[in-house]
């Protein structure tokens, strides 16, 4: 057994249960749409303030403290950009998720540059909203200053770009770490397939084989396969989630 | 012609303009210079003869001068001297001036040369120089003004002429360029007129004198032959649209009225409703693709262009999808050289290698070898994706890469058509150059860019 450097002391907590409500706003002027989503949300259990264009927008989310936003581009009176635009020259630091058909190769540049944390496509599948904004909304357990942590049995060294479990090392190809990578940093979170090509592989299009599948497959084999516990699941019509924490280290 | 509509016609007068103005300046100049020393020959000569008089007077007195001005008047009948020597009371002793010829100092008076001749409306003009003596009596000495004047005169019809030469060349020659411009400016205007009346299919005549107006005319026929292209591919594509979308759509259809005629159970509403929402995933994501194709084939990306590590690029790729080959029981293999870089925009650079890889993935069988190769040469950046699959019969090679082309048997299976349309847009805007060729057996997809980071 090799000698390892400094030990990983930094022990992650997992987030708080998913299930906690949010107070979110929809700015979005299409009616259909925007009772779509709010109506989605409520059941979920989230409180939803609607704005019909971006003045109105703009008034409520200085006024009041979301937890998340979800402006969508095309708006009267002020557009999404400039929404979020103002929003960010205030000094907020409120999670804001574009919903938007404007889905071309820089329309999505051009929203995260203005100041949006993650750009959506619409037509969109309702998981895909919900994994997003849990992403966004809970502060991460883990901030990207961290350089090794430990999951329950799992040890990540991002530095060394290394990873154990239960002290065994994993021979992991750069991409099947940088893949246990994000889902250590998502972990208790549905992460969708969607946001596995985008943040991933930076696959801004839908592949027309199954690369997702087949790398998650390769990571379960060196990951869970060898022990006892699967750690990565897989939750049908939604995505994935690797939950490392047992529940007593759940706050 | 008008003249002043056309360049070389504003520029034939302008010329005629320029030349005339500087004839005009050095025809004064030679005037000037060669009168001046016409007349600094004559004042010195008169001033000459003006001092040999002087002399003779001192020496002889009044009637030595007489009788010197007498010899010096016959001998000058032809060296063009004139004199006049008056008395005290202003008689003539001798001379051949008018009367009134006297000033003191230097002066001009005229004459008429040949006395007998009444006809002659012509004066010349002499020069003057006279001389008051100490017993009262004036003395004038005079030179003839003629060879200047006629100096002049030559002068004037030399420019006269020169000026009407010059002009007329001027302007013939603007003539004949402006009737030359005009013929072949008139085959390019006719031409673009047909051309936007509708008939796409005309080209501008070449002349093959690879002179402006050749090059102008070839790089139209080029635009043109783009704009035919394009046009085609819209015509087909709209074609095509219509009929790929009309199976997810009917499917869709289809799964909605089973939903609403035949399925009683919820479990069974639920899955007709889930096969209808895949085949409207279907519906959106090739018009997703048909939106970008249109987006690339507009150029816009190019702003987002920064210089991209191409062989990190085609690593993780091949990382990605050597899983995927491998569960298809396909071997993917890679031949990537280091350290190549390009300037292009990321992600579509890996959507175009990501399709060509996904293409040999799916069109090939089980146990087929898969090859994704990058290397840099001289000329720029070569890459490949070759397979020794069953490849594409050389009668469908163009075909294939317009969009929604399906070869004929893989028409049943996945995917909408879209790739190749989209690899080939994402090249063009990277100004790469596609090659399908023959693997014998299999296809080799092979792009080539002229350009290096």
């Amino acid at each position: 057994m090799e000698l390892r450097g400094v030990l990983c002391l930094y022990v992650a907590k997992a987030v708080a249960h998913e299930r906690k409500i949010m107070k979110l706003l929809v700015i979005e002027d299409d009616v259909e749409t925007a009772e779509y989503i709010a109506s989605g949300l409520r059941q979920q259990g989230h409180v939803v303030d609607m704005a019909r264009d971006g003045r109105d927008g703009l008034f409520l989310a200085t006024g009041e403290t979301y937890d998340a936003l979800i402006v969508d581009r095309l708006l009267p009176v002020v557009d999404g950009l400039n929404v979020v635009k103002t929003l960010r020259s205030t000094g907020s630091q409120t999670p804001i998720l574009f919903l938007t058909t404007m889905g071309g190769v820089d329309d999505r540049v051009e929203g995260l540059d203005a100041g949006g944390d993650d750009y959506l496509v619409k037509p969109f599948a309702f998981v895909e909203l919900i994994a997003r904004l849990n992403a966004l909304a809970r502060r991460p357990p883990i901030s990207n200053d961290e350089s090794c942590i430990r999951l329950g049995p799992l040890e990540i060294d991002f530095v060394r770009r290394t990873a154990t479990r239960d002290g065994q090392t994993l021979d992991l190809l750069p991409l099947e770490f940088r893949l246990l990578e994000f889902f250590a940093r998502n972990e208790g979170r549905i992460v969708t397939r969607t946001m596995l090509l985008e943040r991933v592989w930076e696959f801004h299009f839908d592949p027309k084989t199954k690369v997702v599948e087949a790398n998650i497959s390769r990571l379960r084999t060196k990951l869970d396969k060898p022990f006892e516990t699967p750690l990565l699941h897989t939750i049908r019509g939604a995505g994935y989630v690797l939950r490392a924490m047992d529940d007593l280290e759940r706050a | 012609m008008n003249w002043f509509r056309s360049t070389p016609g504003r520029f034939a007068l302008f010329q005629a303009a320029i030349f005339s103005v500087l004839l005009v300046v050095l025809v004064s100049i030679i005037y000037v210079l060669a009168s001046d020393e016409f007349e600094e020959t004559l004042t010195e000569g008169i001033s000459k003869t003006v001092k040999h008089l002087e002399r003779v007077y001192v020496r002889k007195g009044t009637d030595g001068l007489a009788a010197e001005v007498r010899r010096q008047m016959r001998a000058s009948r032809m060296h063009g001297y004139f004199f006049d020597l008056r008395d005290a009371d202003g008689v003539r002793v001798h001379g051949n001036l008018p009367d009134d010829a006297f000033k003191e100092g230097w002066g001009t008076t005229h004459i008429f040369e040949d006395p007998d001749d009444v006809e002659d409306n012509d004066p010349t003009t002499v020069i003057t120089y006279g001389l008051k003596l100490d017993d009262g009596s004036t003395l004038v000495v005079g030179g003839n003004h003629e060879r200047a004047d006629d100096l002049t005169e030559i002068i004037l019809d030399a420019s006269i002429w020169t000026f009407g030469l010059t002009v007329l060349f001027a302007i013939s020659s603007g003539a004949v360029i402006l009737h030359w411009n005009l013929r072949r400016m008139a085959l390019i205007t006719d031409t673009s007129r047909a051309i936007i009346d509708g008939d796409l299919t005309q080209r501008i005549p070449i002349r093959g004198t690879n002179d402006e107006f050749d090059r102008l005319s070839i790089n139209i026929n080029d635009m043109l032959q783009r704009i035919e292209e394009l046009m085609e591919t819209m015509r087909q594509v709209t074609n095509d649209i219509a009929h790929d979308m009309r199976t997810p759509l009917g499917r869709l259809r289809q799964n909605l009225e089973r939903a609403k005629n035949e399925q009683k159970s919820v479990e069974g509403l639920r899955e007709s409703v889930d096969q209808a929402i895949t085949a409207t995933n279907q519906i959106i994501e090739t018009f997703n693709a048909l939106l970008s194709i249109g987006a690339i084939e507009a150029g816009r990306p190019r702003a987002g262009f920064a210089d991209v590590d191409m062989s990190a690029l085609f690593m993780r790729l091949f990382e990605s999808y050597e899983p995927v080959a491998q569960n298809n029981d396909q071997v993917l293999v890679q031949k990537i050289s280091s350290g190549i870089r390009f300037r292009g925009n990321r992600q579509l650079l890996s959507q175009l290698v990501a399709n060509l890889i996904e293409n040999a993935v799916n069109h090939c069988p089980p146990g087929t070898t898969i090859i994704l190769c990058l290397r840099a040469e001289a000329s720029g950046l070569v890459f490949s994706v070759c397979d020794n699959g069953p490849g594409i019969p050389d009668d469908e090679k163009d075909r294939v890469l317009r969009p929604f082309y399906r070869l004929e048997k893989s028409r049943t299976s996945q995917g909408n058509g879209l790739g190749l349309a989209l690899v080939q847009a994402i090249s063009r805007l990277h100004g790469f150059e596609l090659a399908l060729v023959n693997n014998n057996p299999g296809l080799c997809v092979g792009l080539r860019s002229v350009q290096t980071a």
